[in-house]
């Protein structure tokens, strides 16, 4: 073998299990070729096992070390690494636990597992410098309807339908938890960092949808014309402006322009 | 060789204790991937304690024994971490981590052969044009030993390091785990280290299983370790020396005893020699 088909046969062995790398490998001392392979394969399960628990301890805290043992090791079946940083190992397990989910309580893990890369993407994503309430108050009056706003790169979004927050409560504080898990109509919910600290919130459906059009690259006339189809034409600048405000005291736009 | 002393390993559980209280520890050692990330916390503690302490980078994921193609992008954000950070120096492992796109995130031996020592040569000293500087090189602890190989470990690492201009990062613990696992005398390693490349020596504890010893780095530096820098240090002299502790963390102020016991060796020896 050349070192790169050695190097398949040692990878076949740690993640299949296949022998034919026995040959390959010299036997001396008090623990035999099976033996000494076998340190690799089972630190690899060990050691990436690990790294999903560090990723997601409410998930693991809420199902048990049995039970997560064995959810990360399907995981990993269908999921093997391929980033330098062990960091992402754990990037596709809400996706995962959504297709293998068969009753509320798999669709509460995967929105467990969501929530958690949810805050943790939040946790170490990128700094940028933002702009605060200040702003709002040097812009003219004719200019605010074709304002534009730049979302931070940091504010992370996701959608949860199901009573996961509570399970991760309780995970976070000890305590015991909801009862049963529950599939509850879909809410938006923001996770951002403010200097060092991770904040997070719920969305109401109206601001989650100004939010998504300001996104969008959607001006300040264009969010209030398309809220005052809901909320009429005389609460919705006020209610748009209120949005705004929240959104610049949170931290959560770089530019207005 | 200049030395920076005695140095950590820098883990997020011990930051507050070090910015606050600012310890008695000559340099630092980052573990590179760990500050791979867009931004937040880890880069601003990092940055935090660059500022008053050296810091060397030191990597787990280059693979640079791999058959793999280099990983551009991995190799691209290390150069932005470094001219982050302006790091001390940059190490990485004698080793494969591994193969067809997929990453086992473990230090793989690599066989000792004239093929190896070619193909890891050429890639190191690919990686070090695309650095700008140096590289250290730190031998793994092994469980196994390929047929293939055509020399011994230190045979092989001392070659690769003259071949590529490289520096070594000499870990006494994996030579002690592995000349157990393997059955050689580890002072035969440890005196073919070519003096004038040694940059940086790790110490580290490990687990005995009976036929076995496995580098887990979860425990104090052992009696034979610290036997064998005693040693390295009458023959290299005060080479930059760090402890690695990477799971059942202490209290930092243990490390820092740990540590006084590393420099308390490296006082007794050169002041025996003087």
């Amino acid at each position: 073998m050349n070192l790169q088909e050695l190097q398949h046969a040692f990878q076949d062995h740690v993640l299949q299990g296949d022998l034919a790398i026995n040959r390959q490998v010299r036997s001396s001392g008090a623990l035999d070729v099976a033996g000494r392979l076998d340190v690799y394969r089972h630190a690899y399960t060990a050691r990436l096992v690990e790294a999903l628990r560090e990723s997601y301890p409410a998930l693991a805290s809420t199902v048990g070390d049995e039970e997560f043992t064995t959810l990360a090791r399907r995981y990993l079946a269908d999921h093997p690494s391929a980033t330098a940083s062990i960091r992402w190992l754990g990037h596709a397990l809400a996706g995962h636990l959504d297709t293998i989910a068969t009753d509320e309580r798999g669709a509460m893990l995967a929105d467990l597992a969501r929530w958690e890369w949810t805050l943790a993407a939040a946790f170490d994503g990128a700094d940028q410098s933002v702009v605060g309430l200040e702003a709002a108050g040097s812009i003219a009056a004719g200019d605010w309807p074709s304002l534009r706003f730049t979302l931070h790169a940091n504010l992370q979004r996701t959608t949860l339908s199901t009573n996961a927050i509570e399970f991760w409560r309780a995970a976070g504080n000890g305590s015991a938890g909801p009862a049963v898990p529950l599939r509850t109509p879909p809410i938006e919910w923001v996770a951002w960092r403010r200097t060092l600290v991770t904040s997070f919130r719920s969305l109401g459906l109206e601001e989650a949808r100004a939010l998504e059009a300001a996104g969008r690259g959607q001006t300040f006339g264009e969010i209030c014309a398309d809220l005052a189809m809901r909320v009429g034409d005389d609460a919705a600048p006020l209610q748009a402006a209120t949005y705004l405000k929240q959104w610049l005291l949170d931290g959560w736009l770089t530019s207005l322009e | 060789m200049h030395s920076l002393g005695f140095g950590l390993g820098l883990r997020p559980v011990h930051y507050d204790a070090i910015q606050q209280g600012r310890p008695r520890v000559d340099w630092f050692e980052a573990i590179t991937e760990n500050y791979l990330v867009p931004g937040g916390p880890p880069l601003h503690h990092l940055e935090r304690v660059r500022a008053d302490y050296p810091v060397a980078l030191h990597g787990v994921s280059l693979s640079i024994g791999g058959t793999d193609p280099l990983e551009p992008g991995y190799l691209r954000d290390v150069k932005q971490l470094v001219s982050r950070i302006e790091p001390v120096w940059i190490s990485d492992h004698l080793c494969w981590t591994g193969a067809r796109g997929r990453n086992l995130h473990d230090l793989l031996p690599v066989p000792y052969t004239e093929e190896a020592v070619r193909h890891v040569s050429e890639r190191v000293r690919r990686v070090q044009d695309h650095l700008g500087r140096r590289l250290l090189l730190e031998n793994v602890s092994s469980y196994i030993e390929f047929a293939a190989s055509e020399m011994t470990e230190w045979e092989f690492l001392s070659l690769i390091a003259q071949q590529s201009d490289c520096e070594i990062l000499l870990d006494v613990n994996n030579v002690y785990v592995s000349s157990v696992n393997h059955g050689f005398d580890p002072l035969l390693y440890l005196d073919a280290m070519p003096a004038q490349r040694v940059r940086q020596i790790h110490l580290a504890g490990h687990e005995h299983n009976g036929t076995h010893i496995i580098d887990t780095h979860d425990a104090p530096v052992s009696d034979a370790v610290w036997q064998l820098y005693r040693h390295v240090v009458q023959r290299l002299g005060r080479v930059t020396t760090m402890i690695e502790r990477d799971d059942h963390i202490p209290e930092f102020a243990e490390l820092e005893r740990e540590l006084d016991i590393a420099r308390g060796i490296a006082d007794d020896v050169l002041q025996a020699a003087a």
